[in-house]
């Protein structure tokens, strides 16, 4: 973790290619997308039908996410599971890669803004193909001048989303950086449990519940 | 500090999307797959285990049934032979009696045959004997009017002394 200048200073580009520059956040969310490739190519190899301490793990974390879609989502919209369990893991373990020193990509806004813009397309195309046009219909309830309060509570969605998961891991990374910057030894590390791991956990799971109460609101409530 | 960049936007959105593809194919549908094919094994088996606990009711109903037949069959067997050893019984006595019977009335009828056969031959000697002693006591031979007197008198007597 760099000092609170550079963390406030925000995301460095490492290179540019074809005129795009490449940030910190996009190098660091490729070493986390690396790291869970790795992972999920060791831990979901010969699974046997009798597990050892691997394929538990595996195990827990897949039936886990599952349950936890099932039970929020409904038994019918299972297939959710490799979307909500690829940004739980995504945001969990970018999350957490302060404690390895690295800037965390999800205190970058540009990051978690197009997180909750893929989850915003994701409520309104799945609802758009549930209920087809009645969805579109469905803005101007219960009066007709409510579209476009409606429309700017859509629009919002992405925007709160982003908004948490970027203040809450900024928020983390820079009392973090004021803790270090004041006491070098012992106390750091303990705080690093709760902003890291504790609060990126929690963060990571508030931002797949949204994204869960939300897709189902829109797709599968009655209007 | 807030600054948004269009650029790591799009890479993240194309990063999002290609980690839930990969994360698809290597993590979430195998393991997932695995899972509830062991969910459906292991359900298959708590059938099968079901299904073979009421088959083995069944069986050992069956069993206590035929068993319970047997011992009805085995006490139904015994009881007739025990009537049919009576009825036997009663037959051999009755035969036995029969028999018993038949041989006492041969056995009287053969003792009253002897008895009258002895009698008659006791007569002829007895007649003999008489002749002969009278002769020789009267020193004389018997006319034949004579020993049939005498003969008649000795076998009354006879007869009085046989009953």
């Amino acid at each position: 973790m760099g000092s609170l200048d550079e963390v406030l200073e925000g995301a460095k580009t490492v290179f540019t290619i074809f005129g795009v520059d490449i940030t910190e956040s996009v190098v660091n969310t490729w070493i986390v997308m690396a790291v869970l490739v790795i992972l999920a190519l060791v831990f979901s190899r010969n699974l046997k039908l009798y597990p050892d301490k691997r394929q538990n793990i595996v195990e827990i974390i897949v039936d886990g996410l599952t349950g936890l879609v099932t039970s929020t989502m409904g038994a019918k919209n299972r297939n959710f599971t490799p979307f909500i369990g690829t940004v739980f893991l995504l945001i969990a373990f970018s999350n957490i890669l302060g404690i390895f020193g690295l800037r965390s990509p999800t205190a970058d806004f540009s990051v978690t803004l197009a997180y909750g813009i893929v989850t915003f397309f994701c409520i309104h195309f799945f609802a758009l193909k549930a209920k087809g046009w009645s969805y579109i219909k469905g803005f101007g309830q219960p009066f007709i001048f409510l579209l476009p309060i409606n429309i700017i509570g859509e629009v919002a969605k992405p925007f709160s989303l982003g908004m948490r998961l970027y203040g809450n891991l900024l928020g983390g990374s820079v009392i973090m950086a004021m803790i270090s910057g004041a006491i070098a030894l012992f106390v750091p590390a303990v705080a690093s449990i709760y902003f890291d791991l504790f609060s990126g956990f929690l963060q990571s799971f508030i931002f797949i519940m949204l994204t869960m109460v939300f897709i189902t609101i829109a797709k599968d409530d009655e209007d | 500090m807030l600054g948004l960049d269009l650029g790591t936007g799009i890479i993240t959105i194309i990063n999002l999307i290609v980690l839930v593809i990969v994360l698809r194919l290597l993590l979430f549908k195998p393991v997932n797959n695995f899972l509830e094919q062991r969910r459906q094994k292991v359900h298959d088996d708590l059938d099968n285990a079901q299904r073979d606990r009421e088959e083995a009711q069944r069986l050992l109903e069956e069993h206590r049934q035929l068993v319970a037949d047997n011992k009805g069959d085995a006490a139904k067997i015994i009881d007739n032979a025990v009537r049919q050893a009576d009825v036997r019984k009663e037959e051999i006595i009755a035969q036995a009696g029969q028999d018993a019977a038949a041989v006492l009335q041969r056995a009287k009828v053969e003792i009253a045959q002897e008895q009258a056969k002895v009698l008659q031959e006791l007569r002829a000697d007895i007649s003999g004997f008489s002749v002969a002693i009278a002769e020789k006591t009267l020193a004389r031979t018997l006319t034949p009017q004579d020993q049939q007197a005498f003969f008649n008198a000795v076998l009354e007597e006879m007869d009085s002394y046989a009953n």
